[in-house]
């Protein structure tokens, strides 16, 4: 267009300048984003592309105006009924969920899908698919890595084995995304090793070359870690144990080191909860006799220890709740008081953070600063859960980001 | 210096009025972002107040003249700002500022709709 009248033009003149395009649309938000591909097969194919995903990631987590904090939790109520529970405080009241099953991943087979870990808006997904096999009725599981928000999932490629004879046992899978740092994402997993039954291997997966290999020499752990239950931080993938052990696999440099040991406990532990939030790692350990006051450990940047973060006293929201007292048991017992730690939000904004709960038919959120707290949402029951009951711990919660990562 | 093509540019246009208003938002920026480089919160004030006034069709104008000096700081809060002003716009808007048409078949839109109906909540009338 050779006009030099500017008119309403100017906006054409950009709509016909893919660069320019793209410099506005990486600064707009996933949401309408994803509507905006209904503007045009241009607009489709581009905000699709891997290209612009990648460049929409990058500048979000850059962008000071706009950090990204976490947008929802997932909660699986049972395992195939999710509640979408939203933080950030949205436009209309009522919020239709992204997503509220998961046939999108997997449309041929029967819905028989768990999640397994989140990872910065990525989900790390298992299936069981029963073997068309008469003789042998094992049943397969095969992983998927799924973005919820643009319905697109990938199947992982099984780890192949030594030899037929010697079958791998896994252990446990963690997914590991950075979109800061790299639009690719990797799975780990600790699998056994035919070196000894005492020692573990690491096989890392990475969505660039779409092929697991072996990371790492063989390690030694001890002997109750769990691996299935990993917390993936800051380009690590860390475990605990019930007993107080910990140890991270370091992505980048190949290692599995040791972290310090869990904060010892001051009586008899009724629950732990150990997660990520914005980069941090945080330890919560529910001990001792009618408890209603804990703390909130930290892990350094360094590794070098756990530190008391927030203090957490719930008196108050007891007595605002009285539905938590448990009064036909006995005063001593742990459960006395029923609520369950769901996460603990650390938010850039440190006046934001805050505590997820869940207390009977309710998620209350308690902010650690100002020690308020709010009802986040009510908690309908299904199936046969009773108004007073505790359905979820936060092995049941996943952290929710809308993306366009690729899978 | 970033300026260099600032003459010619003005030189280029036939446009009087359209110079002007460029001069009067353009060019002040770099001047400014040096003096409360450290302060967010202030540049942020200091922004909306200059494009209070000033409608979305005029902030394409300034961006293709930030794009056509290479001047990325203004360029950068010149895209954000019309990001801003059409995330919560429906399809029909953006088509309509952009000067773009629907090409999909028939079905094919209403798919994608479907596909993505949550991402429909929440938008401003037009």
């Amino acid at each position: 267009m050779l006009t030099t009248n500017y008119g309403s033009s100017s906006a054409e003149r950009i709509a016909n300048n893919e660069d320019l395009v793209t410099q506005i649309l990486i600064r707009v938000p996933v949401k309408p984003l994803l509507r905006f591909k209904c503007v045009s097969k241009h607009w489709l194919s581009l905000i699709s592309s891997s290209h612009f995903c990648h460049h929409h990631n990058q500048n979000q987590n850059q962008n000071h105006h706009q950090p990204t904090s976490l947008s929802a939790v997932i909660l699986r109520r049972n395992p195939s009924l999710f509640q979408f529970v939203p933080l950030k405080p949205t436009k209309t009241t009522t919020t239709t969920p992204p997503f509220t099953s998961l046939h999108f991943i997997n449309q041929n087979s029967p819905p028989n899908i768990k999640i397994l870990h989140s990872c910065h808006g990525l989900f790390l997904c298992r299936s069981v698919q029963e073997k068309n096999n008469i003789l042998n009725q094992n049943k397969d599981h095969c992983y998927h890595v799924c973005n919820f928000t643009t319905k697109q999932s990938t199947t992982l490629p099984s780890i192949s084995s030594f030899s037929p004879n010697e079958p791998i046992f896994i252990f446990g899978f963690t997914l590991a995304f950075e979109p800061s740092k790299s639009p690719h994402y990797q799975v780990v997993c600790v699998r056994s090793t035919n070196v000894s039954m005492y020692y573990y291997q690491i096989e890392v997966y990475s969505s660039k070359t779409r092929t697991w290999r072996t990371s790492g020499s063989p390690f030694v752990a001890p002997f109750d870690i769990v691996f299935d239950n990993g917390v993936y931080c800051n380009g690590a993938v860390h475990w605990i144990s019930p007993s107080g052990s910990a140890l991270y696999y370091d992505i980048e440099r190949e290692r599995v080191e040791k972290m310090p040991r869990l904060v010892e406990s001051c009586g008899k532990r009724r629950s732990r909860y150990f997660g990520e939030s914005n980069g941090h790692l945080h330890l919560v350990d529910v001990c001792g006799v009618r408890t209603t006051k804990f703390k909130v450990f930290e892990m350094e940047r360094d590794y070098s220890k756990w530190f008391v973060k927030y203090e957490v006293d719930l008196d108050e929201i007891v007595a605002t709740f009285p539905e938590m007292v448990r009064n036909y048991l006995d005063p001593c017992d742990s459960y006395y008081y029923a609520f369950v730690i769901v996460f603990v939000v650390r938010n850039e904004n440190e006046e934001e953070s805050s505590l997820l709960l869940h207390i009977p038919g309710k998620i209350i959120s308690y902010n650690f600063r100002d020690k308020s707290f709010k009802k986040v949402c009510d908690l309908t029951p299904i199936g046969n859960e009773t108004k007073s009951s505790l359905q979820f711990g936060w092995l049941d919660a996943y952290q929710f980001v809308e993306t366009l990562a690729c899978v | 210096m970033k300026f260099c093509t600032v003459k010619q540019y003005f030189d280029d246009e036939n446009n009087n009025n359209v110079t002007n208003g460029i001069a009067t938002t353009v060019i002040p920026l770099p001047n400014k972002h040096l003096k409360i480089k450290a302060n967010n919160k202030e540049m942020e004030q200091y922004e909306q107040e200059l494009l209070r006034n000033v409608m979305p069709q005029e902030l394409t104008k300034l961006i293709l003249a930030a794009n056509y000096l290479n001047f990325k700081e203004a360029l950068d809060f010149f895209c954000r700002t019309v990001a801003n002003a059409i995330q919560n716009k429906s399809v029909d808007y953006v088509r309509k500022f952009f000067g773009l048409e629907s090409d999909f078949e028939p079905g094919e839109e209403e798919k994608l709709c479907k596909e993505f109906a949550w991402s429909f909540e929440g938008v401003d009338e037009d």
